[in-house]
């Protein structure tokens, strides 16, 4: 059975789009069919997936997460969620091979569409948590049909909270929040989640993975132990992954879509992460590891890791 | 090679692999054209189904092979026309056709570029053939001494610098690492790579580059070898602590003994 999992954090820049899209790729090289879902109107990971020209494309013919929500929510018109998956999208190569990874994009626009959605439904006397119901409703309906197609599904979630942010998290088998481990960071983790759950049932507490992890940074150290002795505090409403991300140079050049016809040094998997791939790996193992019985991708232990 | 009849999805593929190859007749790695041919029509294109309509392009004269690691492929205009300057036509350009441009180089931009206080001093020296013959990586294809006088210090500063050129195909992490080793004997180890812009073994140079800051090597890029203005400084080079003893018996070793004689002169000894 295949995995839903819900990349969000209310707090911006802590490494949601990197995580999804490395997570994404670092599955899809396990051999395992991966689809990200871009709930982000800043459309970082649709960009970096997709490339300008893709998604340029993808944006004129209508096949982005904003016109399918527009046509479902608003126009009340049918359309499959199936009809806006990018296929065979990725420019990254893993044994020679292309990473087996789809996208749903979403470009600008989605902002005015949730906008749209929010002052229509509004009018129309309907609440936020009936709007949220309605998308987490259509959605279900919808990756249900996908969870046979596909091994993984990724929802990149937008910073703050949206209808389609909290619907996405709902729906998830697991939810990754990224986190700096700094004051800053650390500060919205709580209030987060109590907006989100309340208080989580044990099976959907949110899993905490502190990115952009600076090794000799004390203060840094200081808020990771106060995070895990909050998750293993009774009654604590989450959890941290055992693997950090460092933070790396390159990580932001992998970001970027710079594979072109003269530029071919970021084609593979290992040249574009390098030694990022093996935090990666570690945390795939993790993510498997935590899902629910049956869910994800079982890959058959002949993993090729950059570096050592 | 696959001779049965294309396929009309395979004469899709085709017309696309076509339109995807640039106009100017640049080659294009096989595995990039194949990966894109994917991304374009949105399902994985089989290395088996490439190849099949590579082949057929070819045996039409539609398009060209070129020589490179993984192969390359290039679009055919007219045959009259000149090949692309980025397919390999004619013999590689050798070390010792770049060592003059390397020297003129170290003594304009590179020497301006360092700064020197007033009162320093430059000795460049070529010891590509100098050396011991059976020592692994001692032999740098340049060394430069220079002599650093400062404001409010009695003595001078001696630092020498290693300078190891490679050839555009010929350059890869090992050649960080026989940069690296001669500063076994130096202050400062440089690579010097002569990578033309646009060049195929660009993919190469984010790892030599890594390579190079992890272990303060400098990467100096020859774009133009005949242009100093056109050198590209992309690591700096980190100052090794070689002990004084080391250091001399390397200058007594490779400088001839008219630059000794000079560098004994200008340290007062």
């Amino acid at each position: 059975m295949s995995a839903v999992i819900a990349i969000a954090n209310m707090t911006g820049g802590v490494g949601k789009t990197t995580t999804a899209i490395a997570l994404g790729e670092t599955l899809a090289t396990q051999g395992a069919e991966v689809l990200i879902i871009d709930l982000d109107a800043q459309g970082n990971t649709s960009f970096s997936i997709a490339g300008p020209r893709i998604l340029q494309n993808l944006s004129e013919t209508g096949r982005t997460i904003e016109s399918y929500l527009n046509a479902r929510l608003l126009e009340r018109k049918s359309r499959r969620i199936s009809d806006i998956i990018r296929r065979s999208v990725s420019s990254v190569l893993h044994d020679d091979e292309q990473l087996s990874l789809s996208i749903i994009c979403a470009t600008p626009n989605l902002r005015h569409v949730e906008q749209k959605i929010i002052v229509q439904l509004t009018k129309a006397g309907i609440s936020w948590e009936e709007i949220e119901g309605e998308i987490r409703k259509i959605l279900a309906r919808d990756i249900t049909n996908l969870r046979k197609r596909f091994d993984y599904i990724l929802f990149d979630c937008a910073p703050g909270i949206s209808a389609a942010t909290e619907a996405a998290i709902k729906l998830a088998d697991l939810m990754i929040m990224p986190t700096i481990p700094d004051f800053v960071s650390t500060q919205g983790v709580p209030a987060f989640i109590d907006s989100i759950f309340g208080e989580p049932d044990d099976n959907k507490k949110p899993w905490v993975l502190f990115t952009r992890v600076k090794a000799r940074s004390r203060h840094q150290r200081t808020y990771k132990s106060l995070l895990r002795e909050n998750a293993n505090k009774p009654g604590g409403t989450y959890r941290v992954f055992q693997v950090e991300m460092p933070e790396m140079v390159h990580v932001p050049e992998a970001m970027s879509q710079s594979v072109t016809f003269t530029n071919t040094g970021r084609m593979s998997y290992n040249a574009k992460w390098r030694d990022f791939a093996q935090p990666l790996h570690a945390l795939s193992e993790e993510v498997r590891r935590i899902l629910p019985n049956g869910c994800g991708f079982q890959p058959d232990g002949n993993l090729q890791v950059h570096g050592g | 090679m696959d001779q049965s009849p294309l396929r009309s999805e395979d004469m899709m593929l085709d017309e696309q692999m076509l339109s995807l190859l640039p106009d100017d007749g640049a080659p294009v790695l096989n595995r990039m054209v194949r990966l894109s041919l994917s991304r374009t029509v949105e399902r994985r294109v089989t290395q088996q189904e490439y190849f099949k309509i590579r082949d057929q392009l070819i045996a039409d004269g539609k398009i060209g092979r070129a020589r490179g690691p993984g192969g390359q492929v290039y679009l055919i205009q007219d045959p009259d026309d000149p090949p692309h300057p980025l397919i390999s036509q004619t013999l590689p350009i050798t070390e010792a056709d770049l060592m003059p441009f390397l020297e003129n180089y170290l003594e304009t931009a590179f020497q301006t570029g360092l700064d020197l206080p007033s009162g320093s001093h430059f000795i460049l020296e070529d010891t590509s053939q100098r050396g011991p013959r059976r020592g692994q990586w001692a032999r740098p294809d340049f060394i430069l001494v220079t002599l650093l006088r400062y404001r409010f210090q009695p003595q001078k500063q001696l630092d020498l610098h290693a300078f190891e050129l490679k050839t555009e195909n010929g350059c890869n992490v090992q050649a960080v690492h026989e940069a690296l080793a001669q500063t076994r004997f130096t202050h400062y180890g440089h690579l010097v790579w002569h990578l033309p812009e646009n060049s195929p073994h660009t993919v190469r140079l984010e790892d030599i580059r890594a390579q190079c800051i992890s272990h303060g090597v400098g990467l100096i890029l020859m774009r133009e070898p005949g242009d100093p203005e056109s050198y590209e400084i992309l690591v700096d080079a980190r100052r090794k602590n070689t002990p004084l003893a080391i250091v001399d018996g390397f200058l007594e070793a490779r400088l001839t003994d008219e630059n000794q004689k000079r560098l004994a002169r200008l340290l007062g000894v």
